[in-house]
């Protein structure tokens, strides 16, 4: 074997495999016996390997698989709902579309029932009319001390100069208090 | 109404299990090389399709699917059952299960030689190769289940077998 056979190798495998022989190969192989029979041979255990690869992957399950997996996939699918007696969930119910629809519409229920819940009653209780009745004769304390003598006096603010003792007096009546004022003097 | 849709259910099942069945087994047996852990491997991935079957009534998405799952459990149970072999059982050697027409002594050893220089490839390309000698399966089947582009599958095929045929002797 030369050194251009060792080059043609790769070119072998390559020819082997692919049945094609490019054609620097095919002059190469023209004048090369012991490439020819490389090839040749490379040929035949090619045809071993792909025979081989398939015996790798050949056959099937035993005859009873089917039969096994339907019967444990009716188990599990048993198992995972399986609740007894009245609670039983009906198989419908455990299509995935329907247990999102369901919880929708629970959902939906329960904030409906939690709105009418908080909304306030019309009735009155004897107890809540008695309470707002104290509340509206409640008075505070300034009220209180507003009803005193002269709060007539306190009910505005002076303007710039007045008193707070604002008193609109007449002339009649200023001349009954000077008179009355001599006849204290007196 | 309810039994309808639950006999329909189930009566879609049992006809993808029966399309899918011979396929499935293969794949997980193509990984694994026995018959008993590649049937049990191919069972739960039916029973996990069936878990999920409300997705899953095309028959297309069922075999991609199942196609996809019964591989990657094929591959977790390998990788466990290595862990345990070179913890526990180190001198031990997995006797590869031949099935069908390689009943020969001659056809028996010319499979072991082949599963031996299988695990002796790249993951990459040992995984594609895996998958492609399944039957019925395309390109662009091994292609969806491993995620990657179909010139991908022929250029790792193709350097695969190139591996294998220089090993051969």
């Amino acid at each position: 074997m030369t050194n251009d056979c060792k080059d043609r190798k790769d070119s072998l495998l390559e020819a082997a495999l692919t049945g094609e022989t490019e054609s620097s190969l095919q002059q190469h192989l023209a004048s090369c016996e012991e490439c020819r029979q490389e090839l040749e041979t490379l040929r035949v255990r090619r045809a071993r390997m792909d025979a081989a690869l398939l015996m790798v992957a050949q056959g099937g399950p035993q005859p009873d698989f089917h039969a096994r997996v339907v019967q444990a996939a009716e188990a599990a699918g048993q198992k995972k709902f399986a609740v007894t007696g009245w609670f039983r969930m009906p198989r419908l119910i455990t299509n995935q579309r329907w247990m999102f629809a369901a919880s929708a519409l629970a959902l939906a229920l329960a904030i409906v029932a939690g709105v009418v819940n908080l909304r306030p009653s019309h009735k009155l209780l004897p107890a809540d009319i008695a309470g707002a009745t104290q509340l509206a004769n409640w008075q505070s304390p300034t009220a209180a001390l507003m009803e005193t003598p002269g709060k007539e006096l306190l009910s505005g603010s002076p303007q710039m100069g007045e008193s707070f003792m604002r008193m609109d007096l007449n002339i009649v009546d200023l001349k009954i208090m000077d008179l009355k004022i001599e006849e204290g003097h007196k | 109404m309810t039994m309808t849709g639950s006999v329909t259910r189930e009566q879609s099942f049992s006809d993808r299990v029966t399309e899918n069945q011979r396929r499935v087994f293969q794949i997980a047996y193509s990984v694994l090389g026995n018959a008993a852990d590649a049937e049990e491997i191919a069972q739960e991935a039916f029973l996990s399709a069936y878990q999920n079957f409300a997705q899953l009534r095309d028959a297309e998405k069922f075999r991609a699917w199942v196609n996809r799952i019964s591989f990657r459990m094929a591959l977790n149970r390998q990788r466990g059952t290595r862990r345990r072999m070179s913890r526990d059982t180190a001198w031990q050697t997995l006797q590869p299960e031949v099935t069908g027409g390689a009943g020969s002594a001659n056809a028996r050893l010319l499979v072991e030689q082949m599963r031996q220089q299988m695990a002796a490839l790249p993951e990459k390309l040992r995984q594609v190769l895996q998958l492609s000698i399944v039957e019925e399966m395309e390109a662009a089947d091994v292609g969806a289940i491993l995620g990657i582009p179909t010139g991908t599958v022929r250029s790792r095929l193709h350097a695969a077998r190139k591996l294998l045929l220089e090993a051969m002797q």
